[in-house]
């Protein structure tokens, strides 16, 4: 087994068994489903059971629950790298005859990975609710695409976050900027004057995916005549794609980063 | 009363990431405000909404974040579960330093926007000195909250997700939240994010009671050293 | 100060026994307490410090019964303890970590604070370094940190667990002398797995194995346990698979093995005079025959 492959198998393992990660997503999950019952007709879940479409029922039911995933899982993976160091093992680790970028990417994984099951379990759970109870099959297939296209990308640019921004201040002020991070560059209202990431290509809301290729009315797209309207073109499929295209290729340049900083702290 | 030598260690172990976020989401929302105070003429509202949300909104958070990082980050724990100064009552010593430290920051940033005239360019915004339980109350709720959770799961990361998860749920759910009293009564953003007028005291007493109560489970929780020797140190 | 621990039991998570009905006296001075790593020692020091408490049995030290909140506290006013893994907080200097503990041990009075910790940081050796910060020390000088704590308000009962690991051999027979020198007018509990440290410093010992108490008594009747049982063979062969060997030295191209074992483990093994090391050897197979025979 290699060395990438080792380090993820066992971060997996490791982050599955503690309460932290289930913590992080069933809260969410509960206040969300609070939330379904809390609101009225119009918001609530009354509306939401009257929905036919397994499409709409995903992304709408779930409307409110997949814009808190960027911050859980910031919170919740902030401490993973430098843990290595604070517990004495990154040393013994180092002079092992292992490549030192091939275990900090199986760190990654490993820890996104387990990160992501639960999550992983909620859609499933919901979409496999919804295939039972209006007899669509299909209901399955949007649950693991959204899962797909919408959280894996959040998930991995915030893993890498997590991975590069402990490094550089104390784990609880960056588990407070994670925070500040998703209310600017996600859920602040786009027509505010403040530039924000709200509404753009690089939004952790997903406007662009969720808007054009899930066709959420939810979804924030196209300029606004606001600060940084340059990253908000026009809700094309092109566009979707490059916006995936940036979270995902954000996520790796953060984490390579992330990378070069661990070794020269190392050393 | 203890000398202030051990006060002055209580502000170290706090830890300078408690005395700098507050600091950062101060200055963060300050920015903003003064951004658009420059940028644009009908900005006074915003920024007034921006600056009654850095009180209401961000330092309440990290107040919050700051509490719940309090247990189970402290290298020297067996050590001082053995001394006769009782462990909570550090615990607590440092929850009034993180808190009080946010509360210094929000005083000045209120007297700043009454002498400033900015207070009352927020419509919503209550009379000076009752007013200053719009950072108030959140803070001592989502502080109580944040010692709750540490003692209780004695990980600052589940900790700091309860908060945080409440925080953005709260933020998030205007709507439903405002339907029903009771949840009326536990909207932190009331004065930010709306409520009904006449329930704006009971709310901002309701979180006051619920901050009270949530310490006080904390401070119970905490009495028992076994209960923090079992948790992994972060 | 007197300890009486009566019957007392500890289970961890419903399945991990770590204490079986201990009972234990310790009049005054100086006490080893030796036993392999997971019998149970750790565990017997944090009863005693009031880090947790028995699931049956009963402690007193003093005059003060452990099952209350009162007796605690009375108990740690006059408590030094150094844990087998002491933390600390890697920003400070040794003198300011000092100064917080002495704080948070009540000395309020900052001249005698200061003098205090000046006192000790002298006594352990590392006043010179007493202003750098913690995080370059080594383990050694972290370990005297922790004895300079321990010791900072002047204990009735000292407890220190595992005191000499990472120091070196010199600053070893300077901790056991102090040791000693503090045993005269207090309790001293000294909780290790390093025979060596027991034999240079006590008189009295207890051992604990799997959990209980498998012995009791002075220094010299634990060494007389293994009278007739140590015996040192020269070979280049095998060593005869009976008993335990405890050393094992290079002589003229063989190998001088010193074995405890109950019958001669070969026709030219000589018999030697056993030290404490063999007598708690030869307690431990003890231990393990009866362990067999009772399970069996």
């Amino acid at each position: 087994m290699t060395a990438l492959a080792a380090t993820a198998r066992y971060e997996l393992r490791m982050q599955l068994r503690k309460p932290a990660i289930w913590i992080a997503t069933g809260l969410p999950f509960g206040l969300w489903a609070l939330f379904a019952v809390l609101g009225n007709d119009s918001t609530g879940l009354q509306r939401h059971l009257r929905e036919t479409s397994p499409k709409v029922w995903i992304v709408e039911a779930l409307g409110w629950f997949t814009p808190a995933l960027p911050m859980v899982f910031g919170i919740v993976l902030a401490d993973r790298l430098v843990r290595d160091r604070k517990l004495g093992v990154a040393k013994l680790l180092d002079v092992t005859p292992t490549n030192r970028s091939a275990r900090l990417v199986g760190k990654y994984l490993g820890a996104c990975a387990a990160t992501a099951v639960p999550v992983a379990l909620v859609y499933l759970g919901v979409a496999a609710a919804f295939m039972v109870w209006r007899e669509q099959p299909a209901a399955l297939w949007w649950g693991l695409a959204t899962f797909a296209v919408i959280v894996l990308p959040l998930l991995l640019l915030t893993g890498s976050l997590s991975f590069l921004g402990p490094q550089l201040m104390p784990t609880p002020l960056f588990r407070v900027l994670i925070v500040g991070l998703w209310f600017w560059a996600g859920v602040t209202e786009v027509e505010s004057e403040f530039p924000s990431f709200a509404g753009t290509l690089l939004s952790l809301t997903m406007d662009y995916p969720l808007g054009v290729l899930f066709d959420s009315p939810n979804a924030t797209t196209g300029p606004a005549g606001v600060a940084l309207d340059f990253l908000r073109p026009q809700p094309t499929t092109g566009a979707a794609l490059l916006a995936l295209a940036l979270i995902l290729g954000l996520a790796a340049a953060i984490l390579a980063a992330a990378g070069a900083l661990n070794a020269r702290t190392s050393e | 009363m203890r000398p202030l030598s051990l006060w002055r260690h209580e502000v170290r172990r706090a830890g300078w990431a408690a005395l700098l976020t507050p600091l950062v989401a101060a200055v963060g929302l300050a920015v903003v405000a003064v951004d658009g105070a420059i940028r644009l003429d009908q900005s006074s509202r915003s920024t007034a909404l921006a600056l009654q949300s850095l009180l209401e909104l961000a330092l309440p958070l990290a107040a919050g974040m700051g509490a719940a990082n309090l247990v189970g980050r402290d290298p020297a724990v067996e050590l001082q579960l053995t001394l006769p100064t009782a462990y909570r009552a550090t615990i607590l010593r440092r929850l009034l330093v993180t808190a009080g430290w946010v509360a210094v920051i929000a005083l000045t940033t209120a007297a700043f926007m009454v002498a400033s005239g900015w207070w009352h360019r927020w419509p919503e915004a209550h009379p000076a000195l009752a007013g200053q339980l719009t950072w108030l109350a959140p803070t001592l709720c989502l502080s109580g909250l944040g010692l709750l959770a540490g003692a209780l799961s004695g990980s600052p990361a589940v900790a700091s997700i309860v908060v945080a998860s409440v925080w953005v749920f709260e933020y998030a759910a205007v709507g439903p939240l405002q339907e029903h009293r009771w949840s009326r009564l536990l909207y932190l953003f009331a004065t930010t994010r709306g409520t009904v007028d006449q329930d704006w005291t009971a709310n901002r007493l309701t979180l006051l009671a619920a901050g009270v109560a949530m310490t006080s489970a904390g401070w119970l929780l905490l009495r028992r050293p076994s209960r923090l020797l079992t948790k992994e140190a972060e | 100060m007197r300890l009486d621990i009566v019957r007392v039991s500890k289970t961890f998570r419903g399945k991990v026994r770590a204490l079986e009905d201990v009972s234990l006296t310790v009049p005054g001075g100086i006490l080893g307490l030796l036993g392999a790593n997971g019998a149970g020692k750790t565990t017997l020091m944090r009863l005693l410090t009031g880090l947790i408490r028995p699931d049956s049995g009963r402690i007193t030290i003093g005059d003060h019964d452990m099952a209350t909140a009162d007796g605690r506290l009375a108990v740690q006013r006059v408590l030094g303890y150094l844990p087998q893994d002491l933390g600390v907080y890697p920003d400070l200097t040794a003198r300011q970590f000092l100064d917080y503990v002495a704080l948070l041990k009540g000395l309020d009075d900052r001249q005698y604070r200061r003098r205090r910790v000046g006192e000790l940081l002298e006594l352990v050796g590392i006043a010179d370094a007493a202003d750098r910060k913690l995080r370059g020390y080594s383990g050694g000088m972290r370990r005297r940190v922790g004895i300079a704590q321990a010791l900072l308000n002047d204990p009735e009962l000292l407890i220190v667990d595992e005191p000499t690991s990472g120091l070196d051999p010199e600053e070893r027979i300077r901790f056991r002398t102090l040791l000693s020198q503090l045993a005269e007018r207090r309790t001293v509990l000294l909780s290790t797995h390093i025979v060596d440290d027991v034999a240079q410093t006590c008189t009295e010992l207890a051992v604990l194995g799997q959990g209980r108490l498998i012995y009791r008594g002075t220094v010299g009747d634990l060494t007389a346990r293994a009278k007739g049982q140590v015996w040192s063979l020269v070979t280049s062969g095998q060593v005869p698979p009976v008993g335990t060997v405890v050393a094992a030295l290079p002589h003229d191209g063989a190998t001088r093995y010193r074995i405890v074992a109950a019958t001669r483990p070969a026709a030219d093994a000589e018999p030697a005079a056993p030290t404490l090391e063999d007598g708690y050897v030869a307690l431990a197979q003890q231990h393990r025959v009866t362990a067999a025979e009772t399970t069996a």
